[in-house]
This record gives structure tokens, sequence and C-alpha cells, in this order.
């Protein structure tokens, strides 16, 4: 066989072995040791926090690993009756975990809230001064972005919001529809529209680490009970378990609170 | 340009899109290998039979070009579910569910892609001269012989052709995934989806550089497919 023919096969093979191995590599000096996977269903509002909640999870718990998987509440509790493989849920609201248990995913007393959420209007560029009725009413105002009402909470917040006012009507034809509620940031946050109604959770992915600013957005006042569920198909009941009983401690509250989210007790009777 | 927002890109690019993006490839690879070993002996059927069926089952296998892939993607998430067959056959079989699985995709790729492959396949095998087989079969040569001997070599620039496209048409997929993968890392967040979660995630410099680098990856297999399709000289 030709020598240069040989040459250029040994380095075809090389430039192969890199291609493989590179990732295998990173990923291997990642899991230094193989932990126990926790796979978490999390609603689109909860995504800014879950990199800090990831890190101190970690910290607390070094044999375990949360792996995280967003989209619309409704999107996840779809996935989950078609046979999803995630132990728990991290939801923006209760009916949806509540369907679970009716349906007998999970157990009734496998439900808890571990947050209030809040849905929030803001307006690109952030100024909310004045009536935010009366600002949406402009006819200059061109596009406003929710999250899908019908698989997003925060989405069936802003439609129940907006008809309370008497809004929704004369504003549909406005209104844009995220997927879910992250793509409705989105809209607001790269100008395709001029008003979205998002979670106070999300401003921190505008506003980075600073306080968040009272005048930048509206605030309503019904707030969204966020329901944590463990699944009855739970392939890791036991660490699933640690996790949801750590959301309640003082270090998941911490980051909770950091991104808008209050205590389930502050409002009481709910 | 491109070549250098792709360095950029893979410097930039973190462990878990790495992993996306090596499963990515795994997804393409397993696909295109299965689709060679299904789509070679459909396209020779399919050129040869003289069933007043063919028609029919050609444009089955054209379909997936032409649907959205949401309609692929709900009707294999009703095919999978566990409550009837033949997902509850599978069920049965492996005990584990075949949505939100790597199986799972590679068998929605193979729905996805066969078009890309076998289309190709059929051009190619058409392509080589009649009088060529029949000379030998007339040498003696059996069927198969002349087939795997014959036939196929004459046609492996398309078959090539084929194979690339179907490889890169899988790198590509995104709306069969979402509705039947979920976005489970290291099982089903491939590339698309991975991009399209750092999109959601509002985190565009990483976006950026993940689609750069699809792009270049695309556009170089299209090359490919372009170098294989021009006649030699």
């Amino acid at each position: 066989m030709h020598p240069t023919f040989v040459q250029t096969c040994r380095r075809m093979l090389g430039v192969a072995w890199l291609l493989i191995a590179t990732p295998s590599l990173v990923t291997a000096a990642e899991t230094v040791a193989a932990r126990t996977k926790i796979t978490v269903a999390a609603a689109s509002s909860l995504q800014p926090l879950l990199d800090p909640l990831q890190t101190r999870f970690a910290a607390a718990h070094r044999e375990l690993e949360l792996v995280f998987i967003t989209a619309a509440t409704g999107s996840l509790v779809a996935q989950i009756r078609h046979g999803a493989p995630y132990d728990v849920l991290l939801a923006a609201d209760l009916d949806y975990p509540r369907t679970l248990v009716a349906s007998g995913e999970a157990d009734a007393d496998a439900l808890f809230t571990f947050a209030l959420g809040q849905l929030v209007l803001i307006p690109r560029p952030p100024a909310a001064s004045e009536d935010w009725t009366t600002r949406l009413r402009d006819p200059a105002v061109r596009r406003i972005a929710i999250g899908n009402p019908d698989i997003a909470p925060y989405g069936r917040a802003a439609r129940e919001v907006l008809r309370r006012a008497g809004l929704w009507d004369e504003l549909t034809p406005k209104i844009v529809i995220g997927d879910n509620i992250a793509q409705a940031l989105q809209f607001v946050s790269r100008g395709h529209a001029e008003y979205g109604f998002v979670a106070l959770s999300q401003l921190r992915l505008l506003d980075g680490d600073g306080p968040l600013n009272p005048s930048a957005y509206w605030a309503f006042p019904d707030t969204l009970p966020q329901g944590a569920l463990l699944l009855k198909r739970a392939k890791q009941p036991m660490a699933a378990g640690v996790f949801l009983s750590w959301l309640q401690d003082d270090d998941a509250r911490a980051v909770l609170h950091q991104f808008g989210y209050r205590d389930p007790a502050d409002v009481a009777d709910r | 340009m491109f070549a250098l927002v792709t360095v950029f890109g893979v410097w930039l690019l973190s462990a878990p899109l790495w992993e996306s993006l090596w499963l990515t490839f795994k997804l393409a690879g397993i696909t295109t290998v299965l689709l060679g070993l299904i789509g070679l002996p459909l396209a020779h059927w399919l050129n040869t039979t003289r069933r007043r069926m063919a028609p029919v089952l050609e444009a089955l296998v054209t379909l997936p070009i032409v649907l959205p892939p949401t309609v692929i993607g709900f009707y294999l998430l009703v095919a999978f579910s566990p409550q009837h067959p033949p997902g509850s056959w599978w069920i049965a079989l492996t005990g584990g569910s075949l949505a939100f699985t790597f199986t799972g995709l590679v068998l929605a790729s193979i729905v996805y892609s066969l078009p890309f492959a076998v289309q190709p396949f059929q051009a190619a095998l058409r392509a080589v001269p009649t009088e060529l087989l029949d000379a030998s079969r007339a040498s003696g040569a059996t069927a198969w012989r002349t087939w795997w001997r014959v036939h196929l070599p004459l046609a492996r620039r398309g078959v090539g052709a084929g194979l690339t496209l179907a490889f890169a048409h899988t790198l590509g997929e995104f709306g069969v995934v979402l509705m039947i993968g979920g976005s489970i890392p290291g099982e089903t967040r491939v590339a698309s989806i991975a991009l399209y979660d750092e999109v959601q995630k509002l985190n565009y410099p990483v976006a950026h550089a993940f689609a750069a680098t699809l792009l270049v990856i695309s556009f170089g297999l299209l090359v490919v497919v372009a170098v294989l399709q021009r006649r030699p000289q």
C-alpha cells in the first residue's frame, strides 16, 4: 500500500478519535464520581434560578445531582402523562399537579406549595409610570407578549388580569403568545413586543444581579402558588425526597427570595 | 468569518452543549447506518417492483419531506403511548417507554429522514445503465452478486449523497424531538433543542456560538453532497 495513503488514514483516525474523545473527556471531567441523578421537570418561570438552586444543592448534597428539564407547566404535565421519566415536577401552579394526582401519576400528599410566584407586566424600554391599562390601550402599542394561557400558568394569570380589566377582547389582536413564559420574555427583551406579562422571577435575566427596580414593572396582587410534586414513577424517589425537603430549607428559600418568590406562609388561607 | 465564529463557539460551548452535540452526532450516525440498511433494499425494490401499489408506497416514503414535523411527532407520540400498541408492546417487551428515550429518537429519525436517503438512492440506482447489469447477469453472476458487485458500486456516489443528506437532515431535527423527546440531557437533548433552551435563557452569546457551529457543520455536509453529486470528469 502507498505510504502516504496509510499516513492519511492514520491522520483521519486521529481526527476521528479527537472528535469522539473530546466530548467524553469533558463529560468525564465534569462527573468525577457517578452521582445519583434527580430529574426535575421545572416550569419555564423557574429557569433563571435553576443554576443557583443547583449550586446550593450540590454544596449540601455532593452525592446527588439535579438534572432540570424546562417547559411550560402544561407541556411538562403532558409529557409526564406520556411516560416522561421525571422524578419531580416543579409547577408554576397547583392545578396542573392536581390533575396528575387525579390521574394517578402521584399521591395527593406528594404535593406541596414551595413558593408564591408573582405575575408582572414589563414595558420595553423599562418605565412603569402611570396606569398600566392606559399604557396598553395606547394605539401606538403594537405587541403584547404573554405565555400560552392554555399551558402556561402565568399566561393564564395574564389572561385573567386582562379579562378583569375588561381589556382582553380589545387587546386580543395585539397579543403574541409565546410557547411558554420564557419565550414571552424573549419577545420583550429583543424588542419584538413592547409589553410582556412575565414572572417576577424572570426579571433577573434582564437586570442582572442588582436589586430589581420596582419602577421597571407593574406587579399584580394575586400570587401563583408554585407546586412541587413527587411522581410515583420516580426512578430515584429517595433522592427526590431529599431534594424536596431541601427545597423547604433556608438555603433554597434564600435563592427563591432573591428571585422575588414569597413564602407560602406569607399569604394565609390560600 | 464563520470559521472564526466556530472556533470561538467551540471555546464557548459548555460541557452540556458538548454533550448535546455529541448526542446529535450519535443519533445522526446510528440513523444513517440504519437508513442505509433499510433504504437501499427499499429503493431497489421501489425501482424494480411492478406492483400496482408501488406509487402509493413511494408517496408514503416521500411523505416526511412535506409533512410538518409536528404531524410526525404527534403520530409517534400516540404510537409510543403506553396505553395502546405498539407502545404497549414495546413496554411489555423491554419494560421501558419509547417516548423520551434515545431509542425512540432513533425510530423517529428513521421515519423523519427516510426520504432524504431513499430518494437519492433510487435516483442513483436508476442511473446505472441496464446493459451493464444485463451483461453481468449474462456472464453468469447471480442477481445478488450483480447487485452487490456491479449495481451498488456504480451507484456509490448517489448512495453517498443519500447517506450524507440523511445524516445532515437528522442533525437538524427539531419539531419531532420537541414532541416525543422532551429535553433530557444525554438522552434526548439534541443540538437543536439545546439551542432552543439557550435562547429561552436569553443566553445569546452561547446561542450564537452553537448556532454558528451547527451552520458550519451543515454547510460542510452539503458541500460533500454537492461534490458527490457532480459527475466525475
